[in-house]
């Protein structure tokens, strides 16, 4: 399910919302044509403003990830695996582009840079 | 709407049951304190009285402790602003709770007077509750007003029922200062007004409680309105005083809504009659041959009226003064003023006299002659007013120094200041003071009765009003020239033709004068001397002495013819309109004694009236008979002496449904009726033809 | 308004509550400073302030329970203190800590409230009851702190208010009351044209719930804006400057910390060009996100370090 969100946090409470259903649906835990709890639900479970609730699935209704059936409710599109993989690819390439952007900050060399991956990934092989 | 005042009795239900447990606790003391402390009657009605005011002054604390939390509690409490955030104006939860408080406080009221009444009847009785009923009602109100208006401008119910009793009690004792300051000037005469002022009064502080709920906010400002609005709530109650006052006074000059007469006053020979008249019926005593009223109860609207006798007119309407209601009225013979006395505080020497003109309806003299003494106006024969209606004739204290009275013998005596007679104009703008003691002053012991006999027991004015005669203790009668002072002695007494035991003297207290002015009467009774022994007379001693020698005695007017024409004294003497016959009554102990003389002849005739006859009253008619008014028919006695009973069988019973007041200038008979409602009529005795007075 | 700004759209363009220059004077102390607030319909409104600053007056003005002194306002389309009476048939309200009567029950308050209302959903108020046990026989007096807010606020709601005023409602509450009654009052703007007024310092839940809000500050309501608007509007600036010269700070920057190789400041107009004007070789600018306690506290530390009034011009920025 949902984990409660962080209002202080830097991130917009919708944001941190569609994050979480977004990396839901990447990671297969929220499958084409499961149902989603409705706006009102969804509101209630969260404490959040219902019009947040309704922005997170108009937002994702507007990028495909979502479809709402008239009289039955929400539900996660079919379209949605097909986002699944570009949607993972988006997200880690996101975050390494962050990485990078540290990295350099802090004045890193390219090298470096790509040492530092190889070893993350030699030690998350195991 | 319902809601609101649903909630207010859920809230307030207990108060309801604080007037039962108030009835339950007073009924216990009751019955505690009558077993321990009443052992008689008047213990017992005393009791009644004591617990009858209980019952009331508790019902005021009832009705004050069911209102003064009905906003104040909300307050208190914090429930205010959720009491106003529902969507109900404010007027609407200020009616809510009036409505609500108000039906609470007369069911407590209802719970602590009904089983009260039910237990100890007794106790409602005394407080004659149905009487006071009224009176009750708007106290009720009043309360529950005041308490209602302080409620919803403080705060705390403690702070509510301390300023509630300041309230109430400058609002009784600025009715009471205006009542009797502006009252006479007004109108107001009687408490009823208090009452209807109070009534006014009610609407205000309603007015006011709701202008503040509505106008004021949630806390402290509401106290500045408070104020703001007791301002208002002045003007408004001078307002309305003002209004009523002046519709009082307006009113008094009509006759409307007055329903009768009680108390009256008849003058010797008067053309105009005084005489209270009162709104509605209250209880009360009166006392009609002595002209005052004195009131017990409650007291509906009166006045006084001066009556003109032959148009049936008003001549005046004027309130009675003062506290005590007692008030001496006489009219003068010509009708022309009136002289109004009132005694004043527990007799204590603040009477004071007024005397009005009833043609211009002013009054034009108020105060009391210095040094003057005893009643004005007289009592009996002793008439003050001068037959023109010139002169007022007042008793006072002579001016000159004390003489020293012994009581007994051989005692140093008391101060006294000798008296004297008062001649005063109706305005006061003149008076003549006669001292007539002409003897010197100096009283030895065993003289004392001796000069005591010197000293002026009684006047009459001739009826020319020429001159005043005086009598002394002794019998000495002067014909003093008015207003000159030319003084001659007219005749000096014995009784003549009948003998003294040695050492008794004549005693005098009266002397009255014949309408023709050609005959003066006295009545005459024998007393022993003055015994030297200290340890004297007891009433055994007296009951077995012999009985004393009396007389009734006819002077001539010049003194040169005296006659002992009855060997007893009366306390009545009625001289015939004429003068020419006089009857001599006697209606003690309802045995019924009558003389008649004819002037001229040496001796009265008994007249044969049946003995134990009740009478009333006793009036010459203008035919020369003597109306005896009885306790249910009248009789005649006719100038031979003979007693009938008059043939027209309406004239024989008129003590049924009426009281005599007199019989006027005109000969009429100026009654009273019991029913309907106290009306006065004149009657012609002879022809037994009625004439409506009054109303 | 900046290119990333996230901007809320306004529902209905109706306001559910507006109000032009309302003050209010209690003696000589200024209660409420010519406050000119607008609420949308259909939003959630936080009014957040210091103790003393207003909140409780506005709330009582806007329930007439109190006159203002000057100003005016409307409240669901009826004039504040003309008709007020038909504007409270529509406002529920629940206080903090408001006293009710204590010897009634929850059913009889119920029921009270029933008869003053024009229309009553008894199922409402059970829904608000039932899920922490309340029952209705229960008397007032025995009810927990947070049971009687609940039960407060079921009774507010009861006739289906279009208006919900909460005066530091969630003030002294346990966390599970005080979840509760954020859930009630979620619930509550599920149907139409429904408005949530909602005072107090518990700014974590505001910032949960709310998506305008408002400052109120000796009187003075001197931001205005959408939740979105003023995390997009206010944010912290971070220029490590190491070797450089210290870097100029903008004339209306807040809370300027000055270190030898660093300086923070917070504006309350952050656009990205901003960031770019600041830019320079050798320094790296960074912006900070705020949470809403630390917005509001960088705003409000100015206007009450000042004596009178704000020294600033009110913030208003247009839903």
């Amino acid at each position: 399910m949902l984990n409660s969100i962080d209002p202080k946090s830097a991130v917009p409470i919708y944001l941190q919302i569609i994050g979480q259903i977004r990396r839901q649906v990447a990671a297969g835990v929220l499958a084409p044509g499961d149902q989603l709890p409705s706006v009102r639900e969804l509101a209630a479970q969260l404490i959040i403003n219902p019009n947040t609730a309704a922005r997170v699935y108009r937002d994702l209704e507007r990028d495909g990830l979502l479809e709402t059936r008239r009289g039955q409710g929400t539900y996660i599109s079919p379209t949605a695996a097909a986002l699944a993989e570009s949607e993972r690819k988006s997200l880690v390439s996101e975050r390494m582009a962050e990485a990078v952007g540290e990295a350099r900050s802090l004045g890193l060399s390219d090298d470096a840079i790509l040492k530092l991956f190889r070893d993350a990934l030699a030690r998350r092989q195991g | 709407m319902r809601s609101l005042i649903a909630k207010e009795f859920r809230q307030n239900h207990l108060l309801v049951w604080l007037g039962f447990l108030m009835s339950a606790m007073i009924a216990a003391l009751y019955y505690a304190w009558m077993r321990t402390h009443v052992e008689t009657v008047r213990d017992q009605r005393d009791l009644d009285e004591f617990c009858g005011i209980i019952l009331l002054l508790t019902t005021g604390v009832v009705v004050l402790v069911s209102t003064a939390g009905l906003f104040s509690i909300e307050t208190t409490r914090g429930t205010l602003p959720f009491l106003l955030g529902l969507p109900v104006s404010r007027a609407r939860i200020w009616l809510a709770k009036g409505l609500a408080g108000l039906a609470i406080a007369i069911s407590s009221a209802l719970l602590l007077i009904v089983p009260i009444a039910i237990v100890l009847p007794q106790v409602v009785r005394e407080i004659h509750i149905w009487l006071y009923l009224p009176d009750i009602v708007v106290g009720v109100l009043l309360l529950f007003s005041v308490a209602f208006f302080c409620t919803t401008v403080f705060q705390r119910p403690i702070s509510v029922l301390l300023v509630t009793v300041i309230m109430l009690a400058v609002v009784l004792i600025g009715e009471t200062a205006f009542l009797s300051s502006a009252g006479p000037i007004l109108g107001y005469d009687d408490l009823f007004d208090a009452t209807l002022i109070s009534l006014f009064l009610v609407p205000a502080f309603l007015l006011a409680s709701l202008f503040t709920f509505s106008r004021g906010e949630l806390l402290a400002t509401r106290r500045k309105w408070g104020l703001a609005v007791f301002g208002l709530l002045a003007l408004i109650a001078f307002v309305l005083l003002a209004i009523t006052g002046a519709t009082r006074w307006a009113y008094r000059y009509s006759r409307a809504g007055v329903r009768g007469v009680d108390a009256t006053s008849f003058p010797p020979h008067g053309a105009a009659l005084q005489f209270s008249a009162y709104g509605s019926p209250a209880p009360f005593q009166r006392d009609a041959a002595r002209g005052w009223v004195k009131e017990e109860g409650p007291y509906r609207s009166r006045h006084t009226v001066m009556l003109d006798l032959k148009t049936a007119r008003e001549l005046m309407v004027f309130p009675l003064r003062g506290w005590n209601r007692q008030a001496d009225v006489a009219v003068s013979p010509d009708g022309r003023h009136l002289v109004e006395k009132n005694p004043g505080w527990f007799g204590m020497n603040s009477e004071r006299m007024a005397i009005w003109d009833l043609r211009s309806r002013r009054r034009i003299y108020d105060g009391m002659p210095a040094r003057s003494r005893n009643a004005v106006l007289g009592r009996g024969s002793e008439t003050s007013w001068s037959p023109s209606g010139d002169w007022l004739v007042v008793p006072i204290l002579s001016l000159g120094a004390p003489v020293q009275v012994p009581d007994r013998p051989g005692q140093m005596g008391r101060p006294r200041q000798r008296y004297g007679l008062l001649l005063m104009r109706p305005d006061g703008s003149r008076h003549v003071e006669l001292d007539l003691w002409e003897e010197p002053e100096v009283f030895s012991p065993g003289q004392w009765s001796k000069d005591k006999q010197r000293w002026i027991v009684g006047w009459a004015w001739a009826p020319d009003g020429s001159a005043l005669y005086t009598l002394t203790g002794g019998g000495l009668v002067s014909r003093v020239a008015v207003p000159g002072r030319e003084t001659e002695k007219v005749w000096s007494g014995p009784a003549p033709g009948v003998v003294l035991p040695a050492g008794y003297l004549w005693r005098f207290s009266r002397l009255s004068v014949s309408p023709d002015g050609r005959w003066l009467e006295i009545p005459a009774h024998a007393s022993p001397p003055y015994r030297e022994s200290p340890a004297v007379s007891g009433d055994a001693e007296q009951l077995a002495a012999p009985p004393l020698p009396e007389a009734a005695i006819v002077v001539s007017a010049g003194g040169s013819r005296a006659f002992t024409i009855a060997a007893r004294q009366f306390p009545s003497a009625i001289w015939s309109p004429d003068g020419r016959v006089l009857y001599l009554v006697d209606t003690t102990d309802n045995k019924l004694v009558i003389y008649c003389w004819r002037a001229g002849d040496d001796k009265a005739v008994p007249v044969a009236a049946p003995p134990k006859t009740p009478v009333v009253k006793v009036e010459a008619l203008r035919s020369g008979s003597l109306l005896i008014w009885g306790n249910d028919r009248t009789y005649l006695v006719d100038e031979q002496g003979r007693f009938t009973v008059p043939r027209n069988e309406q004239m024989r019973s008129l003590p049924e449904d009426h009281e005599l007041i007199g019989v006027d200038d005109q000969g009429r008979l100026i009654l009273r009726s019991f029913k309907p409602s106290n009306q006065l009529s004149a009657c012609d005795f002879s022809t037994g033809k009625f004439a409506k007075l009054y109303p | 308004m900046s290119a990333d700004a996230i901007t809320t759209e306004s529902h209905l363009g109706d306001y559910a509550v507006v109000t032009h220059t309302l003050t209010r004077r209690f003696g000589r102390k200024l209660a409420l400073d010519s406050v000119s607030a607008r609420v949308s319909v259909g939003s959630i409104y936080g009014l957040m302030g210091p103790n003393g600053a207003g909140k409780t007056t506005f709330i009582r003005c806007l329930l007439n329970l109190i006159n203002p002194t000057s100003g005016s306002g409307t409240v669901l389309g009826h004039d504040m203190v003309r008709d007020s009476v038909a504007a409270r048939r529509k406002i529920g309200h629940v206080a903090a800590l408001q006293p009710l009567w204590e010897w009634m029950t929850v059913r009889e308050l119920a029921n009270f409230m029933a008869g003053c209302y024009p229309r009553w959903n008894q199922d409402a108020v059970k829904a608000v009851l039932s899920p922490v046990g309340i029952d209705p026989n229960d008397k007032i007096q025995e009810l927990s702190r947070g049971q009687r807010t609940l039960a407060a606020l079921a009774v507010a709601i009861g006739h289906q208010p279009e208006l919900l005023l909460l005066d530091e409602a969630l003030t002294g509450l346990d966390p599970i009351s005080r979840r509760e009654v954020l859930r009630n009052v979620i619930d509550v703007m599920h149907a139409e044209n429904r408005t949530v007024l909602i005072t107090g310092q518990d700014i974590a839940d505001m910032e949960r719930i709310c998506d305008h809000v408002g400052f109120l500050i000796k009187g003075r309501l001197f931001w205005e804006s959408t939740l979105d608007d003023l995390k997009a509007r206010v944010k912290r600036i971070r220029i490590e400057h190491p070797g450089g010269p210290q870097p100029q700070v903008p004339a209306n920057a807040l809370r300027v910390e000055r270190a030898a190789r660093e300086t923070e400041f917070t504006v309350t107009d952050f656009t990205r060009d901003l960031v770019e004007s600041l830019a320079a070789p050798g320094r790296r600018v960074e912006m900070l996100d705020l949470s809403l306690e630390d917005i509001f506290v960088d705003l409000a530390q100015p206007q009450l370090a000042a004596a009178g009034p704000a020294p600033d011009a009110p913030v208003k920025v247009p839903a």
